[in-house]
């Protein structure tokens, strides 16, 4: 058989370049002839040699015809994956190749991947599922499953697609989605470029479902695969008696999730562990210690500011300011861009709240509500009474954080913890429980600080510069955060929490809610009715 | 002032010494004797910058090593001198890519090191290896001079409050380490040489604020932050990651690790768990040390080597040996010190079938073994609360785990309250001291033999320096299924043993008074409940020796009348 001619392309920031430098290495150790394509998607680092890089071609965002304004609107991860549509229809136009496949950049490759063209059975488009089989343990459906639900059945760290007609079709449509809902917003029935992909079975012709156990081997599917060493060599591995092809690194690197996941589906696994051994050496020689912090250059103003989610989001939902701000990225000296008017008019956008060390311990006491807490979960005083706990507080911190359960009524923990990803909230599920480990020490640590709240429409920044008894309470340390204050005062005084929600407003159209609060004779307000009758994001009405 | 002459050049040929006096009018009889055979003395004054009169003092003579002392309250006899002669040795025994060797400084890993004996401030040191550090104390210390030359630029002069630090840091990222010695201890009349933090920040910050983001520097009054200047943002690499990534690379260098040998006992009753030891083992090796695991068991070898056979099949990365110690008496100490006597390695470093290794637990250690180094390691442990489901006809799958509490490092201490502080996996022993301090001993109980084991090495005259890692290195699986003797709620057993060990190591005379005075009047057994089931058990035992007395007497009684008859 002759040799396929592979094009391969990855997409990724500067500080997964050491990971993609391996996947190119590994696959033309094994496919010489193959070429690959890196969507490189930052701002290139003068240090930055292309000819030093084992990559054939380097594409930037502005080579796919990506203005600045458009990349505004994605952070990091949803930036590498929007751009995966066009580069691969550009590619397909080009029609030099047998095979193209998409490989995220942590795709170590162990094989010549000319297989997978006949993997294909002659379907031009390949798609590779999460998982081949069900889940055995109820861990495995709580960490598996469920999230697979959640992100998308196929995994989008591989794709492999034929030139024909259905695939160019496939890239097309798929360009055209990236490019308007390519972001991480699980609420809105999105998760990036992935969750597109359940509709393709249905949407195009010539699909093919992948259920070969030998390719894009990975944390998730580990429990249901059998990876061994081959019979004749160490470095060889077999999956299920197939030759592995490829293994997909996901968490490898600071947040330690593939270590983590390994020791629990293959604890017993040498090879697994070898494989991971292996894969951490490799991206070490390629400057992994080095690059895996490299600042995201997207992520900041041209101050240097950093730009949070909650600017990119309300960039991208309004056309105005879009129209107005056609650089977002640009601050000048004059007036006239959009960090000035964050600054006007989303103060919390820009400028995050920060608790001195000192006062940490005082601010964590402060929001951790025990009396809410033991009503919300009354199985939490069965335990103390039986010993198990000491109070709802050690409970809180040994357990029900890493449950996601809720320390106060305006802290819900589904929803801080889905929205402070990009600032290192995995951390804290990991390791031994301790209060600094714990979702509302990440808060008041990290959240806080970078515009990350644990509510929807709760704006700390806001909260204290439209307030100012609130902001001379927090300078005078009689609050620790205007969480705090909103907690025991705002709330029920029916201030706002944001610049979303008019408490007033809600109250003169919601009836319910009047009588709600009459009910509870001015203890609460208009905004824990709003939680209660309406829901949040995280946490449903009636809940 | 500050003074430099060349020291007595017989004894200690190229090398100078610049100490800050206050005047050189009048020399005490101990400095004179410091002094003896010296030559070439020079002075500058306490207006002359520092780092300029070493820049002088460098660039002037050939010397191999410059004796640096910043306090005028340093003593200077004849004492010194042999110690420094004996410091000059082992830093010939040295590689040639120090800087500094100093006698007290902060460590890598936060230590703080001092062989210096101040009359303001007394405390008695107990660090005799050399360590490698990140700041130096100002009171002496030896430069290696060709190094210095290389490494003291433009940025350092006028930096006379940063200097050493500035130098030790840049060091490491030309590839040059700084370390501590216990060998240049010295007594210093009055307090130490101190720095002002202020105006070290401000100087550290013209030294290497020029590039990256802020970043924090470790010294010995704390960390300090270095801000960097504006408009460097995301455009450079951090500078605090380089140098500790500099760092890494010249102590890896100097690692000349032993062979460790793991030991671990096991009926080969909870495969899945033992694998999962042998996963984490080969999962955390690194190249730097050689691993052996010894599986020590008192199985019937006909009954496990089939599943042996296997295991060498799918454990390809690490060495597995089986140690098969005889089938009696107690099983728990025959399977220790059978596997420890079984060991080829320098260390042993004992972990049960059902804990494991933590992934990153060698790479933590490695660093205790620099300048060959060889410590009694005791580290950190954690406890982590499992649940095991058994599915699919015997196949096991982790169901849940939560951490419940850890050990740490510095529960050593403690040892001596009459109740052990430190799980088994915690100590990473010198093997052939282990066997030393156990080979008159005769361990006759079976439980707390660890407790034994720990008490037997802490006060053994042979004792090595001790190093605490306190980072978790094992970790330890708490299980509610009957394999789990940890679990088990009557500790009665495990009571009585300690006490029987106790007595036996009070009896042995291993423990001075002190220390035996301690373990009785702080043993936490002493509980009603405790004693009374300990003397219950012995009660029953003095009824049976009745018994046997009576018995013995009645037939004494009866061959008497035999006789008489």
């Amino acid at each position: 058989m002759n040799e396929k001619r592979i094009q391969v392309y990855t997409s990724c920031s500067v500080n997964y370049l050491p990971k993609a430098r391996v996947l190119a290495n590994t696959l033309k150790q094994h496919n010489p002839s193959a070429k690959v394509v890196l969507l490189l998607n930052d701002i290139v680092p003068s240090w930055f040699d292309e000819k030093m890089e084992p990559f054939d071609e380097i594409w930037l965002p502005s080579d796919l015809g990506y203005p600045r304004n458009w990349i505004f609107k994605h952070n990091v991860m949803e930036l590498c994956t929007a751009v995966k549509g066009r580069a691969l229809d550009k590619l397909l136009e080009r029609n030099d190749a047998d095979l193209y496949l998409y490989l995220d950049p942590d795709v170590c490759v162990y094989e010549n991947l000319d297989p997978l063209y006949g993997y294909l059975e002659g379907a031009q488009i390949g798609l590779v599922p999460h998982m081949l089989a069900p889940e055995e343990s109820e861990l495995g459906v709580r960490l598996t499953e469920l999230s697979v639900l959640m992100h998308g059945t196929y995994n989008l760290g591989h794709l492999v697609v034929r030139p024909g007609d259905s695939a160019s079709r496939f890239a097309k449509w798929w360009a055209n989605r990236l490019d308007t809902y390519c972001y991480d917003d699980k609420s809105f029935g999105l998760f990036t470029d992935q969750r597109w992909m359940d509709l393709v079975p249905a949407l195009f012709e010539d699909v093919k479902v992948l259920r070969q156990p030998n390719i894009d081997v990975a944390s998730w599917n580990l429990a249901t695969r059998h990876v061994a060493y081959a019979d004749d060599r160490k470095d060889k591995y077999t999956v299920n008696g197939m030759p592995l092809l490829t293994y997909h690194f996901s968490g490898t690197g600071p947040s330690g999730t593939h270590r983590y996941i390994r020791e629990i589906f293959a604890f017993d696994n040498e090879a697994v562990a070898e494989i991971e051994k292996e894969y951490e050496a490799l991206i070490g020689a390629e400057q992994q210690e080095e690059l895996e912090h490299w600042p995201f250059g997207y992520g900041v103003f041209s101050n240097g500011s950093a730009i949070s989610q909650k600017a990119r989001e309300l960039y991208r939902r309004d056309t105005e300011l879009q129209k107005a701000f056609p650089d977002p990225f640009f601050v000048g000296r004059k007036q006239g861009n959009y960090y000035q008017w964050l600054k006007e008019n989303r103060v919390g956008c820009v400028d995050g709240v920060v608790v001195p060390a000192k006062l940490m311990d005082r601010a964590f006491s402060q929001l951790f509500d025990s009396d809410f807490y033991l009503e919300r979960y009354p199985h939490v005083k069965e335990l103390i009474d039986a010993g198990s706990f000491e109070s709802a507080e050690e409970h809180y911190v040994r357990l029900g954080s890493r449950l996601l359960y809720d320390p106060n009524v305006f802290f819900v923990s589904s929803y801080y913890y889905e929205h402070a990803h990009e600032i290192g909230v995995k951390s804290v599920t990991r390791g031994r429980a301790t209060k600094e480990k714990t979702l509302l020490w990440h808060y008041l640590e990290q959240g806080l600080v970078n515009g990350v709240e644990p509510v929807e429409f709760f704006d700390s920044a806001w909260y204290i510069n439209n307030y100012k008894d609130v902001a001379d309470a927090f300078r005078t340390r009689t609050i620790c955060t205007p969480l705090e204050h909103w907690l025991y005062f705002g709330a029920s005084e029916n201030r706002n929490p944001g610049p979303d929600f008019d408490s007033k407003n809600y109250l003169r159209h919601r009836a319910a809610a009047q009588l709600l609060l009459e009910q509870t004779a001015g203890k609460r307000g208009a905004f824990e009715a709003f939680l209660e009758l309406d829901g949040v994001v995280g946490r449903a009405a009636g809940y | 002032m500050y003074i430099a002459f060349n020291l007595d050049q017989e004894n200690c040929p190229k090398v100078s010494c610049l100490f800050e006096r206050n005047g050189s009018e009048c020399w005490s009889q101990d400095e004179e004797e410091f002094m003896e055979k010296s030559n070439g003395f020079r002075e500058w004054p306490d207006s002359y910058p520092f780092s300029s009169i070493v820049k002088e003092l460098l660039d002037d003579s050939s010397d191999e090593f410059i004796v640096v002392s910043r306090n005028e309250n340093l003593i200077l006899d004849k004492e010194l001198k042999i110690r420094l002669e004996r410091a000059f040795n082992g830093l010939r025994s040295f590689d040639d890519q120090w800087v500094i060797a100093s006698s007290g400084g902060l460590g890598v890993k936060g230590h703080v090191y001092c062989s210096l004996y101040s009359s303001k401030h007394p405390a008695i040191f107990e660090h005799f290896n050399t360590q490698p550090i990140v700041d130096t104390m100002l009171d002496l210390y030896v430069l290696h001079a060709a190094n210095s030359r290389k490494l003291i630029g433009a940025e350092l002069l006028g930096r006379d409050v940063s200097f050493e630090l500035s130098l030790i840091t840049i060091g490491y990222t030309k590839g040059c380490y700084s370390v501590y010695m216990s060998a240049l201890s010295a007594g210093v009349y009055g307090a130490f040489r101190g720095r002002d933090s202020a105006v070290l920040a401000e100087e550290l910050e013209h030294v290497f604020g020029q590039e990256g983001e802020e970043c924090e520097m470790d010294t010995l009054l704390g960390k300090i932050v270095v801000a960097s200047d504006e408009g460097q943002t995301g455009s450079q690499m951090r500078r605090g990651n380089n140098t500790e990534r500099s760092m890494k690379l010249v102590l890896d260098r100097l690692v000349s690790a032993p062979r460790i040998s793991i030991v671990t006992r096991t009926q080969f009753r909870r495969p899945y768990l033992l694998e999962r030891l042998l996963t984490s083992i080969s999962r955390a090796r690194i190249n730097d040390i050689e691993l052996e695991v010894v599986l020590s068991t008192d199985c019937d070898a006909a009954e496990v080597v089939d599943y042996l056979q296997g295991l060498e099949d799918r454990f390809r990365g690490t060495k597995i040996r089986v140690h098969y110690n005889p089938k009696e008496g107690h099983s728990r100490v025959t399977n220790l010190f059978g596997g420890i006597d079984a060991a080829e390695g320098e260390y042993v470093w004992i972990i049960d079938d059902d804990d494991y290794l933590d992934v990153l637990a060698l790479e933590r250690i490695k660093h205790v073994f620099l300048f060959g180094n060889r410590p009694l390691i005791i580290s950190s442990a954690d406890v982590l609360k499992e649940q095991w489901e058994e599915i699919d006809g015997g196949r096991h799958v982790l169901a849940g785990r939560e951490p419940k509490n850890t050990f740490r490092a510095g529960n050593w201490k403690r040892m001596f309250s009459g109740v052990n502080q430190n799980p088994i996996c915690s100590f990473i022993m010198p093997r052939k001291f282990v066997q030393q301090c156990v080979k008159n001993f005769d361990f006759r109980h079976d439980l707390s033999e660890d407790y034994a084991l720990y008490l037997l090495l802490l006060t053994s005259p042979l004792l090595p320096e001790i190093v605490e890692v306190d980072e978790v290195l094992t970790h330890i699986s708490d299980r509610d299924e009957g394999d789990n003797v940890v679990n088990l709620v009557d500790r009665s057993p495990w009571v009585r043993d300690i006490m029987g060990y106790l007595f036996d190591i009070a009896r042995k005379g291993t423990l001075s008074p002190g220390q035996a005075s301690l373990l009785k009047n702080s043993s936490q057994f002493g509980s009603d409940v405790v004693c009374r089931s300990v003397v219950d058990d012995l009660r029953g035992e003095i009824e049976k020796k009745d018994a046997e007395i009576r018995n013995l007497s009645t037939q004494v009684e009866a061959l008497r009348q035999i006789k008489h008859s």
